[in-house]
């Protein structure tokens, strides 16, 4: 993954940028804004989205099925963003079911996180027989595309049951965590490297020889200045995990629930698109969300720490 | 070099092997593949179902011990024998190599596309900075990055096929029908090789050798062509080659909404039928080409840059 809108596109130009105040810095990076104004403008839609919605999301109403958006058709149509097969009101599903896209996402690049960044601690702190089986693992997971690789671990754990989830979230549940569990490697490859760098630093010797122990060195004092390039690779991450999970549904892979992610409603109304190319708005809203997830990356990226352009996310 | 070459191809064999185990161990905990391969007909007593499942159980090893069962496995997989596919009842190895020769047509003719439209893009791009054909480079490198590939197929489907009537939906036959699905795979790559091309050459641009080129009055396309394009190359082959396996896994999707009878619908199927085998064999594939792909491109690099092999 890499920057989509670049601001500062070459060495030089980064190097300028570095001494120029965050204030700065924020203000020539004006598409990192926009980033920022669609994501908050989506969190506040998941987070008010069953009061905003204007219509049930799961009312059916087979006498307008498939009506045109009222400002598309003033006479026959139906809601802002029209209705589906079974006359819902499109807007209310998507504002209803942002909730789900989005928590699925988040929940995922937190657990892909919060793994990569504790084994890449370890491997790097570590290094040894520990590092060459981790590493070894982590080269297993790249050599198979990630698509693939879920399709296969979704088709052959369909029967798994997570502990301490309850039946009904089961399902959800393991998606996102198959998803998380997903992005472990690259964040742990990121942190290693950071860690390798790191452990040698005189700070690390001087708590070391103050005493401290190997969990606190690590934990106090490596993670924080190795923790970062997570960040940044966790807002890029975001919107690919969103793309992700819209095409296992496609597949048939996703979830089912009663009012589905954005990438289940495309894949249910694949049928009606010809008649009703409005049953498209959860495919723009998952492009908005993507677009904007990826900004917000650059952003950060470029605010945080300019060297880090042009790696891998 | 020749020690280089060793230990890389070592390693490489060691990722596939990872990817066996991880594969074989995953279809085992995955629950019992034995009652899939029975046959419910009706007019059967339980006995002879039974007698059956015991059958088809032994019959595909499974019960022995799980490690007796990952030795013997690789003593097959060592033969080539990967199993029969439960659905079609012929060997998966036989379904794979069937399939393989759409998918490999579909996939190359992605990379040319995204080879030829991608690379002039984002050089152009960059060469003309902040101009119109810099913006559009910029979109459609956005735009090829957030949009759901199976959403942008459906659409293209719905214009080209539904209303215009100039290619058709889906299946394959004629040279129209691969139009649509490597077209949409080609989308991605189109994006990444713009986007890598545009930020390499402007790198490459801004450097001092660059600098040295136009000052001792080369012509400007001696200064693009021979000093900057060059040397921004290996960056763009570098983050080409490693978003190669994520187009792999795309490759699935696209030939799903196309019907292409490619290995990547093949491997839905399958996974919709729970027939284990083929879905086996297809993550092997899948692995296996991306682990020679990063191989490949190792072996390049040291045969280019002499310091690498004595890392």
């Amino acid at each position: 993954m890499s920057e989509l809108a670049g601001t500062f596109d070459t060495v030089a130009e980064r190097r300028r940028a570095h001494g120029m105040s965050v204030w700065r810095k924020m203000w020539v990076h004006r598409m990192g804004i926009v980033g920022i104004a669609i994501m908050l403008a989506f969190v506040i839609g998941a987070l008010f989205g069953t009061w905003l919605a204007p219509k049930d999301p799961v009312a059916i109403d087979l006498r307008n099925n498939l009506a045109s958006p009222v400002w598309i058709d003033p006479e026959e149509g139906v809601g802002i963003l029209g209705t589906d097969n079974l006359g819902r009101d499109v807007l209310s599903r998507m504002l209803v079911g942002s909730r789900l896209s989005l928590i699925v996402a988040f929940s995922a690049v937190v657990i892909g996180m919060t793994s990569g960044v504790f084994l890449g601690l370890l491997t790097g702190y570590r290094g040894g027989l520990v590092d060459d089986v981790i590493m070894r693992i982590a080269d297993t997971q790249t050599a198979i595309p990630f698509l693939v690789l879920l399709i296969a671990v979704i088709a052959f754990l369909q029967d798994f049951k997570l502990p301490f989830v309850p039946t009904e979230q089961n399902e959800l549940a393991k998606m996102i965590v198959f998803l998380g569990i997903g992005g472990w490697v690259g964040f742990a490859r990121l942190i290693r490297g950071e860690v390798l760098s790191l452990r040698e630093r005189d700070y690390v010797q001087a708590a070391r020889s103050l005493g401290a122990s190997d969990l606190r060195v690590m934990l106090r004092h490596i993670m924080p200045n190795a923790i970062q390039p997570a960040i940044v690779a966790a807002s890029l991450s975001f919107g690919g995990v969103i793309l992700t999970e819209a095409a296992l549904s496609f597949l048939g892979l996703g979830v089912n629930t009663l009012v589905p992610t954005w990438g289940k409603m495309i894949s249910d109304s694949r049928d009606y698109m010809t008649v009703a190319w409005h049953l498209s708005f959860p495919a723009v809203a998952i492009m908005l969300v993507v677009l904007a997830a990826n900004l917000l990356g650059d952003w950060l990226r470029d605010i945080l720490d300019p060297r880090l352009r042009g790696r891998q996310g | 070099m020749t020690a280089f070459i060793v230990r890389r191809l070592l390693q490489a064999a060691l990722v596939v092997v990872g990817v066996v185990t991880l594969v074989f161990f995953l279809i085992r905990v995955s629950g019992d593949p034995a009652s899939l391969g029975v046959s419910l007909e009706e007019n059967r007593t339980q006995e002879e179902i039974e007698a059956e499942y015991r059958r088809v159980q032994k019959q595909l090893g499974l019960d022995r011990h799980i490690l007796i069962q990952y030795v013997v496995f690789w003593g097959r997989a060592a033969r080539g024998d990967f199993g029969y596919s439960f659905r079609y009842s012929i060997p998966a190895t036989q379904l794979i190599i069937q399939r393989l020769p759409n998918s490999l047509r579909l996939g190359l003719l992605a990379a040319v596309i995204g080879l030829a439209a991608g690379l002039p893009l984002g050089i152009a791009a960059a060469l003309n900075r902040g101009s119109i054909l810099d913006n559009l480079a910029t979109g459609v490198s956005v735009f090829g990055f957030v949009v759901p590939q199976f959403w942008l197929a459906i659409v293209l489907i719905i214009i080209f096929s539904v209303h215009l009537g100039w290619l058709p939906t889906s299946g394959t036959g004629s040279w129209k029908h691969i139009i649509l699905p490597a077209f949409t795979l080609s989308l991605g790559l189109v994006a990444t090789v713009a986007r890598m091309s545009r930020s390499g050459m402007l790198e490459a641009l801004s450097q001092d050798y660059v600098r040295t080129a136009r000052a001792k009055g080369l012509s400007e396309r001696l200064v693009i062509f021979r000093h900057a394009l060059r040397n921004g190359s290996i960056s763009v082959i570098t983050v080409v080659v490693s978003s190669l396996p994520h187009l792999l896994g795309t490759v699935v999707v696209v030939e799903v909404v196309f019907a292409w009878p490619g290995v990547g619908n093949l491997m839905a199927q399958a996974v919709a039928n729970r027939d284990y085998p083929v879905v086996f064999l297809d993550v092997l594939l899948f692995g296996t080409l991306t682990v020679l792909i990063f191989l490949v491109m190792d072996l390049l690099y040291a045969m280019v840059d002499p310091r690498i092999r004595h890392r």
